[in-house]
């Protein structure tokens, strides 16, 4: 039997939700668990139901779980607001200066504000007590918890580490003595998990990372949620690594000017999110018909307009493929998880530098904030491939555009001794200087259609979990994968023949796998995070192919495999 | 001027009469007296009439999207702050579509020389009312009888209080006081906005009957009134009767890329 128990920390915008998850993870992170934790808030700064969900099992988790173990509330809304996904013998502990009377077994009312300030001397410390709360009732063994605390707040000093612990252990004791009721797991002979993985991430983090680690050198952001988060991440170590950091007036300066940093040489990103996009696809066309690279990371979330600001959906997947006038090759990449966001942000600069053309990362809220602990990553073997490089030295005669064999112009950048970079968002001839002639017109087009077969090349293929020839495909893209790949499992567990067709290279789309799969299986069931089945479209246009059944999920909220397992078998998978 | 412009460009796509050729002397004849190294030039330009200029240089030169030039200019001076970055290009573009970026960039005092050749409308086209367009003025589309119902921005005043550091404004037949402006606000180390008030006889000078372009130049050289050093609010521009002339804003200010070099010696401890 694993383990798999669900926290959930409820309560208003503001109150330091966060903290209390946080220290969760880590207190399970460090004893060698796997962790998975999504964030659910409000478009809101105080106020509200906020909470922060976190699973923790002694085998990778990849998505979370509908049922809840430990409830941790900090209002009265967040009291009753998860109460039917407590799993018998659950628990909700709630501080007893919250007024709640409708008593069960479940609840927990313990002077958690109270003795952070008495014990503690400061009320800040509500977190430890809440944390050592949440390890009483599951007979947590202490001094385990203890002496990851010490680690935890290491940084901070004596001061505050010996106080913190001090509240939790009071409170331990107190819950020990005072919680009448029973809860789903005990933890009494705990004596740590298997895990390795040490690094806790989100997505946002990951994608981060991925910059770092491919030496980006330009990020020109306009703050939108729910991306901010990675172009802060940047932003906080751009003196220290030398990067050019720019917060602009709009997100159609931040494309351009991106744009502008990659024509002076620097590997240059955007961060946003699908408004932020919309203004940027000015700025997306120009990247192409100058063949600058630049990458562009949208954190997706409902739309239109301003849709659901802290919400996630998978729904600007042909909005992207298909943004701006005109027709040139671009590069999706959407990861399914933090690990493969870091990985397919270094692949990101260097595709686009490769084929100099813009390539853009489709992640979502969901991927942006939730938070996984992955193995360490070893940065030291990547290398970076800036592409088709002009030899240094005088050339009088360089041509930013010149015509060869792949479509591929070897590239210099202006204050390059010895020859002069000329480029124009008008179609232009070789040299970058305007043309309206027709040769000259055709010639560029077709310098551009050169490069989408070597891109599909370049571009990885679809995986596939369960076995080839199952009966059913799950077509799945992006951030759904976690959840319908622990469906599969679950599944396939329960003896049905069950495969899930994964695309995280999702755009141009490789063909040949898909096409095999989709020959075998009896039938294929695409699953998105949108209304319209964007992809099971992208597949149909690219391919003629249909898929039998469509699955959607469009409030806003992550998938879980119980969701998925339960629309399945509406649609007669069993 | 062989040595700075494309002579296998011409001729010219401009109209017989128009402002635009003098001022991309004015820029070719300020690189000529700064003695710039053309591989460290970097001349921007946005859409329109005036946003064709860069094309015309032997620099590097890259011709952006409508409105963008300043925003693709900062992307380059801050990634290169070696190279000598120029934008040139027209009133609609940068202070309407563009205007955005340029209050900005301003504000940021990046030092990036802004040359604005202001005839008063979008010419390329065919004459619509643009953000410089005075009061009851006829265009295409703010046709007569009644003409324009929006007041012109005065681009003096926009550019000096959203913080450029360096601010002059010169019409098309004073080529050599707007030469040396220009040349100034290349070497200025900061945000320079030069404003070269020009004539469009073919579509804004047809409208309201303001004649051929010797005639509208004519009347430039009647009605400008030189007034170096008067703070930038008295600046006045008023098309019929004065538009005052001279540099309004030669100010002091640490530079974006300036302090962002600071910053980075300072994480590293120097």
């Amino acid at each position: 039997m694993t383990m798999d128990i669900t926290f959930n920390v409820g309560g208003a915008a503001g109150q330091g939700i966060d903290k209390i998850g946080d220290l969760l993870t880590q207190i399970f992170v460090k004893a060698g668990f796997y962790t998975f934790t999504i964030k659910d808030f409000e478009s809101r700064i105080r106020g509200g139901y906020n909470f922060t969900q976190i699973r923790v099992s002694d085998i990778p988790v990849y998505a979370s779980n509908d049922e809840i173990d430990v409830i941790v509330a900090l209002t009265r809304a967040a009291i009753v607001g998860k109460r039917d996904q407590l799993v018998e013998n659950g628990v909700i502990i709630f501080d007893d200066s919250i007024d709640f009377t409708e008593l069960e077994q479940c609840h927990l009312p313990l002077p958690l504000e109270k003795t952070a300030k008495e014990v503690g001397g400061d009320t800040r410390m509500t977190n430890s007590a809440a944390l050592g709360a949440v390890l009483s009732v599951l007979k947590y063994p202490f001094e385990m918890a203890s002496e990851a605390l010490e680690a935890i707040f290491q940084k901070k000093g004596e001061k505050v580490i010996q106080p913190n612990i001090k509240v939790a252990r009071a409170i331990y004791d107190i819950a020990r003595d005072h919680f009448q009721g029973e809860c789903s797991h005990d933890l009494s002979t705990l004596r740590g998990g298997p895990s390795e993985d040490k690094l806790v991430l989100s997505g946002n983090r990951a994608i981060a990372f991925g910059a770092l680690a491919a030496n980006v050198k330009w990020i020109s952001s306009y703050p939108m949620s729910p991306s901010t988060s990675a172009f802060q991440d940047i932003v906080s170590v751009a003196h220290t690594l030398r990067i050019g950091a720019f917060q602009t007036e709009d997100e159609l300066a931040s494309l351009t000017m991106a744009i502008g940093a990659s024509f002076a040489g620097a590997r240059s990103m955007v961060t946003t999110s699908g408004g932020g996009f919309s203004l940027m696809v000015e700025g997306l066309g120009l990247a192409a018909m100058t063949e600058t690279p630049v990458v562009i990371y949208n954190a997706q979330r409902p739309g239109p307009a301003t849709g659901l600001p802290t919400r996630t959906e998978q729904s600007d997947l042909l909005f992207m493929a298909h943004a701006s006038q005109g027709e040139f090759p671009r590069i999706l990449l959407a990861p399914k998880d933090p690990l493969e966001g870091f990985n397919i942000t270094v692949r990101a600069f260097d595709l686009a530098e490769k084929f100099q053309v813009p390539v853009m990362i489709l992640g979502d809220q969901y991927f942006a904030d939730s938070v996984m602990n992955i193995p360490r990553i070893d940065v030291t073997g990547i290398k970076i491939d800036r592409g088709k490089l002009a030899p240094r030295g005088s050339d009088r005669e360089y041509k930013r555009f010149q015509l060869t064999e792949d479509g591929i112009s070897p590239r210099a950048f202006p204050g390059d001794v010895g020859k002069i970079v000329v480029a124009a968002g008008n179609t232009h001839r070789e040299d970058g200087h305007i043309s309206e002639d027709p040769n000259v017109r055709n010639e560029m087009v077709e310098k551009f259609m050169k490069k989408t077969p070597q891109i599909l090349d370049a571009l990885n293929p679809p995986t596939l979990e369960g076995p080839p020839d199952a009966e059913t495909t799950l077509l799945t893209w992006g951030t759904v994968w976690g959840p319908v790949f622990e469906a599969v499992n679950i599944l396939a567990a329960d003896g049905v023949s069950i495969n899930q067709l994964h695309f995280s290279d999702v755009f141009p789309l490789k063909t040949e796998r898909l096409m095999a799969i989709f020959a075998q299986a009896k039938r294929v069931i695409s699953i998105e995070q949108n209304a319209t089945s964007q992809f099971a479209r992208l597949v149909r246009m690219e391919t003629g192919l249909n898929v039998d059944k469509m699955i959607n999920k469009y409030d806003g909220r992550p998938m879980t495999a119980g969701w998925v397992i339960t629309r399945l078998k509406e649609v007669g998978v069993q | 001027m062989q040595k700075y412009i494309r002579t296998d460009r011409l001729p010219w796509i401009y109209c017989p009469g128009c402002s635009i050729g003098i001022a991309t002397q004015m820029v070719a004849h300020a690189i000529e007296d700064l003695g710039l190294d053309f591989h460290k030039v970097v001349i921007i330009s946005g859409i329109g009439c005036s946003g064709r200029t860069s094309g015309y240089f032997k620099t590097g030169t890259y011709h952006t999207t409508h409105g963008r030039a300043i925003a693709f200019a900062e992307g380059v001076k801050i990634a290169n702050p070696e190279l000598e970055v120029i934008v040139i290009s027209g009133d609609g573009d940068l202070a309407a579509i563009g205007g955005n970026h340029l209050i900005h960039a301003c504000r940021r005092n990046i030092d990036i020389t802004v040359v604005c050749i202001n005839n008063l409308n979008y010419g390329m086209t065919g004459g619509q009312f643009g953000p410089t367009t005075e009061h009851e003025r006829y265009s295409q589309t703010s046709p007569p009888p009644f003409g324009n119902v929006e007041h012109p921005f005065n681009l003096v005043q926009l550019a000096a209080s959203s913080g450029a550091t360096f601010v002059a404004r010169w019409t098309a037949v004073q080529a050599r006081r707007a030469t040396k402006s220009i040349a100034k606000g290349i070497k200025k180390k900061g945000f320079s906005f030069i404003e070269i008030v020009g004539a469009c006889p073919t579509a804004y000078g047809r409208m309201n009957r303001l004649g051929d372009g010797l005639a509208m130049h004519k009347h430039l050289l009647e009605v400008a009134d030189i007034q170096n050093g008067l703070p930038p609010h008295e600046a006045e521009f008023d098309y019929e009767r004065r538009i005052v002339c001279g540099e309004f804003v030669n100010i002091e200010k640490p530079e974006y890329t300036e302090v962002l070099r600071q910053m980075h010696l300072k994480a590293h401890g120097q």
